[in-house]
């Protein structure tokens, strides 16, 4: 060993003391970059490659190499619980934005426009030959339709918009599958390339909240990502998402393989991709849903009534509210007067022919329907079917037809529930005299009976067997139970992904005072070496001047 | 455990935004005063508040509709009072009028005062309260007693109006119970209520039965005897009575021979057969004998088939009546001197010409008197004194309907208070927000926030890079 060979252990030591700092300066450059995991140097001593018996101490010092404080697993249940917590958060931001339609703290929602509309009934019964009463009524009735129309078109633009940024959404995945793909190559050329994996890492992260996607690491540590099971990014390669809208107003995620377009719109399980999903595939037309049901049938009984009571004009047979089911009637034989849903879940808007077969006496095996939508026949069964006084009732899918009048054979009817009720909820008569008060025209202005029929309306059970006003309060609950679990479950997943957060922190986080310690520790050690050199220097120094004299 | 700024960073954000949150909340509340602001700050309870505020609005209807029924009611509750002064004034009159004191020019000068207390009696018929003439039915918009003619011109439907749920109330009463003839038949004069002094109706066809006011008929033999006691059977017989077409039991009367016009009738009395018999003077030597039906109205439904060997229209005879076969006796309406029937529960008790009168009819009932003032009918008069009497007991009842009506909207009207005052502690409870608890709990928050703030700020200020100089 020489004594040149001491400033080349110095020179190993200053090298390395200079790396050290520098990736301690990048470590506190980063200390607030988000998804940066910190770096060390890993130092290593240079052995001595001669063996020789007596010992003999190293050639200094080297950098093993620089390495990222990362822990692959928290990491990967970092990813997954993010996206659910995107999912809950989109989630409940939709339901957010759905309780303010359904929103009664106030006396101004829909239940205070469904206990007027019946209370100007009321007063209409208490002063029937009053002008101004029945104005009222017709001011109340048309606010009634407004704020159902208002609710059912609110909840329509809602889910537009969450089409709009589904659309949006898919963008912005496919930006970060193409970043991913472009990094994948970076990193299968240069492996060590730290930050680039950080910043893929960055990029999963993100995705994730998107939609949840599983990834894996290939043997050039290039990414494959899947979403519901379908190739998102494939090496180099990433597949374009698109988002569809199918006549019935759901959306489809799709992904754009090569050779296929795969619709994986089943597949995805979380993040803002499956609330957007849920919230317009299933929850909007659900309450749109209940809506129609409403409408619909809150018409149908307020029109049936009404139809059969005169106005101060002796004007009757006039329907109140326009009627939002389409029926193809013949003039002669039986007439349809009422179309209303009995089943909020098992109806649809098909629809249907009722063929009237003439026997003796009448039955339901009578009557032959048949679902002109699908095609098929549907059985009547003799609990469907019920013949009262003149008229006479059936019953299937989800709805039900009242005829009244004697049949005539062979006698054809189409009735249909028109789609989208809520919306055309409207007021069909204008004048206050026709408001139908009365059930005698002889016995106008005072007789008040048919108002009170129908005021009466709201003590029963007109929507699908439950009241008017219990009905809409079970929408507003459903709404309010929906939004406030969505919620929960936001909170919950923000501690779970907080706790991640942490033990993510605590493993890649940047510690200021850590490397300000570290700094010290590196400084000291450059500076030792620094002086290292001098005294290596002042050692040949002496031998020179030995040598001098 | 390794910590890093990032951490005291992150977890004093998440922190901060909960306390900000909560202090968000809690000021939501306190300035809205509710405690439920949207359905999910309490799905249930914003069920609930739904539920009682729906309940709320609908004991306010229900309140206003007991204010307007009251209204409707009290003013009918005056009416009534009137009427019953009305009526107190006539009796007084009647009573006057009735004694030997009284000549013709006094009661003369009476009938003028009575004449102004039937005057107002319709116009207290008449009254009209917010647009609605309470003793109308439902043709509310028509004054149910045409003012000429006392005539009763509304339907008889009572306008009945919800006050509770499960409770309704009436909130007119047709005037038909208080002046209750209607016209039913065309042919029946217009001035039916109040005819003139032994006005004879020329009514060819008996009308078809009015519902509660008919014109009382009877059958009258068409040739008088000059003696009641003569016989006018030669030879006897049977006389088969029926009463309607339904009637399934005919009465056969054995009449012997040699029987008077006084031993059919008894004898016709005495068999129950559904008919009253009675012999009224139609003049000089004129009896007659005068068949009506027990029931009232029904006299033009009787038949009596005779079976005898007295010689065809004579002897009993005479009193066969069967508008298919053989009728001699005569349908009228207008008998002479038929009117003064002494049975006081005879519903014809009170008749002029035994022609539409009816207990209840309050017009009636103070024409007659009027009438009877006129025509110095001392009798009549005196009659008149019972029949006031008789027609102020219904003028009572009703205003004892009128009463329960009002007591019965009184009661409900107590009941929906106390219903609207409880009803509004529980959406008080249900919604409104606990200031008190409220206000301390975002005091304690804030002194948290505050402290961590400071903490914060102290700790984060610093790290070992202060120190390296």
């Amino acid at each position: 060993m020489s004594i040149s060979g001491l400033f080349s252990i110095a020179k190993t030591a200053l090298f390395t003391s200079r790396q050290a700092i520098e990736t301690t300066a990048h470590n506190v450059a980063n200390a607030a970059t988000p998804g940066y995991s910190r770096q060390r140097v890993i130092l290593e001593n240079i052995p001595t490659g001669a063996i020789i018996g007596m010992g003999a101490s190293g050639k200094g010092v080297r950098i093993d190499g620089i390495e990222r404080m990362y822990d692959t697993f928290i990491n990967l249940q970092l990813r997954a619980e993010k996206s659910g917590l995107s999912y809950w958060d989109a989630y409940s931001k939709g339901f957010q934005k759905i309780e303010d339609i359904f929103n009664e703290a106030d006396a101004v929602g829909i239940s205070s426009a469904i206990t007027e509309f019946f209370g100007a009934w009321q007063g209409v019964s208490q002063h029937p030959e009053e002008h101004a009463q029945r104005m009222l009524l017709i001011g109340k009735a048309e606010h009634l339709c407004m704020r159902i129309n208002r609710a059912y078109g609110s909840l329509d633009n809602i889910r537009t918009e969450l089409f709009r940024g589904s659309q949006n959404l898919a963008a912005e995945i496919n930006i970060i599958t193409a970043g991913i793909a472009a990094l994948n190559e970076k990193i299968a050329m240069s492996p060590g390339a730290l930050d680039l994996m950080d910043h893929r890492d960055g990029l999963l992260k993100e995705l994730n909240q998107k939609v949840r996607v599983t990834a894996f690491r290939d043997d050039f540590g290039r990414y494959s990502v899947l979403a519901g099971g379908t190739p998102l990014v494939e090496g180099a390669m990433a597949y374009e998402m698109k988002v569809t809208i199918d006549g019935e107003r759901n959306i489809q995620f799709h992904i754009a393989l090569p050779h296929e377009e795969r619709d994986i719109t089943n597949g995805i399980i979380d993040g803002k991709a499956k609330a957007i999903i849920d919230l317009v595939n299933t929850e909007i037309p659900s309450l749109m849903n209940k809506l129609n049901v409403f409408a619909v049938n809150l018409t149908d009984k307020v029109n049936f009534h009404h139809r059969q009571g005169y106005g101060l004009d002796s004007s009757t047979g006039n329907n109140f509210f326009g009627s939002l089911a389409t029926i193809d009637d013949p003039l002669y034989g039986g007439t349809v007067t009422s179309v209303s849903i009995i089943d909020a879940h098992a109806f649809s808007h098909d629809q249907f022919e009722i063929h009237f077969t003439a026997t003796v006496p009448e039955d339901y095996a009578d009557y032959e329907i048949r679902n002109l939508t699908t095609g098929e026949s549907i059985t009547l069964q003799p609990g469907d079917f019920h013949l009262g006084d003149g008229y006479r009732t059936l019953e299937f899918s989800g709805i039900k037809v009242r005829i009244d009048n004697e049949m005539t054979a062979a006698e054809t009817f189409i009735v249909q529930i028109n789609s989208d009720a809520a919306r055309a909820m409207a007021l069909e008569i204008t004048d206050p005299a026709m408001v139908a008060a009365a059930h005698d025209p002889q016995m106008i202005p005072g007789d008040n009976r048919n108002a009170r029929e129908i005021a009466d309306l709201i003590n029963q059970q007109i929507i699908a067997g439950s009241g008017a006003l219990d009905f809409y309060r079970a929408i507003v609950s459903d709404v309010g139970v929906e939004a406030l679990s969505a919620d929960r479950e936001l909170r919950f997943q923000n501690t779970v992904v907080e706790a991640l957060e942490r033990r993510r922190e605590e493993i890649s986080g940047v510690s200021l005072d850590e490397e300000a310690a570290n700094l010290i520790k590196h400084q000291m050690s450059f500076e030792a070496a620094a002086k290292m050199v001098r005294i290596a220097d002042e050692l040949l120094m002496t031998l020179m001047n030995m040598a001098g004299r | 455990m390794r910590v890093t700024a990032e951490m005291f960073h992150d977890r004093f954000l998440s922190n901060m935004h909960r306390n900000m949150e909560a202090i968000f909340k809690a000021h939501e509340q306190l300035s809205s005063g509710k405690r439920v602001n949207r359905p999910s700050d309490d799905p249930t309870a914003m069920s609930r508040i739904v539920a009682y505020r729906t309940e709320i609005s609908a004991i306010g209807l229900y309140k206003s509709a007991i204010v307007s029924a009251t209204t409707s009611l009290e003013a009918m509750d005056s009416a009534f009072f009137n009427l019953n002064d009305i009526m107190i004034r006539a009796r007084e009159l009647a009573l006057a009028g009735a004694t030997a004191t009284a000549d013709a020019d006094a009661r003369r000068m009476m009938a003028v005062e009575v004449g102004v207390l039937l005057e107002s009696a319709i116009g207290v018929a008449n009254t009209k309260v917010a647009g609605r003439y309470v003793f109308s039915g439902f043709q509310s918009d028509i004054p149910p007693i045409n003012a000429n003619t006392g005539e009763f011109v509304a339907d008889r439907n009572t306008i009945t109006i919800d006050i509770s749920p499960d409770v309704a109330v009436g909130i007119n009463i047709p005037a038909y119970k208080l002046f209750s003839f209607t016209r039913t038949d065309p042919n029946d004069p217009p001035n039916a209520i109040l005819p003139p002094y032994n006005h004879n109706f020329d009514i060819a066809v008996p009308p078809a039965t009015p519902p509660d006011a008919d014109p009382i008929s009877a059958l009258h033999t068409a040739v008088g005897v000059a003696e009641p006691a003569n016989t006018v059977s030669t030879y006897g017989g049977t006389l088969t009575i029926t009463v309607g077409e339904h009637d399934t039991t005919p009465v056969a009367i054995t009449i012997t021979a040699g029987y008077s016009l006084n031993d059919i009738r008894d004898a016709i009395n005495a068999a129950n057969a559904g008919v009253r018999a009675d012999i009224v003077n139609f003049g000089v030597a004129d009896y007659r004998l005068v068949i009506a039906s027990d029931q009232v109205g029904q006299s033009g439904d009787i038949r009596i088939v005779v079976e005898t060997g007295d010689a065809p229209n004579t002897g009993l005879n005479q009193f066969a009546y069967d508008p298919l076969g053989v009728q001699n006796m005569t349908l009228g309406r207008d008998i002479p001197n038929y009117n003064y029937i002494t049975d006081t529960t005879n519903p014809n008790f009170y008749s002029f010409n035994n022609n539409h009168l009816n207990e209840s009819n309050i017009l009636r009932a103070l024409h007659f008197l009027k009438v009877s003032l006129e025509e110095n009918d001392a009798g009549r008069i005196q009659k008149a004194i019972d029949y006031i009497g008789r027609t102020s007991e219904m003028v009572h009842q009703l205003q004892a309907e009128v009463g329960s009506r009002l007591s019965k909207l009184d009661r409900e009207g107590d009941y929906l208070a106390d219903r609207q005052h409880n009803t509004t502690i529980h959406l008080s409870r249900a919604q409104d927000a606990d200031i008190a608890k409220l206000v301390s709990d975002v005091a304690q928050r804030q002194a948290a926030l505050h402290a961590m703030r400071a903490v914060t700020a102290e700790f984060m200020g610093t790290s070992l890079f202060d120190f390296i100089r």
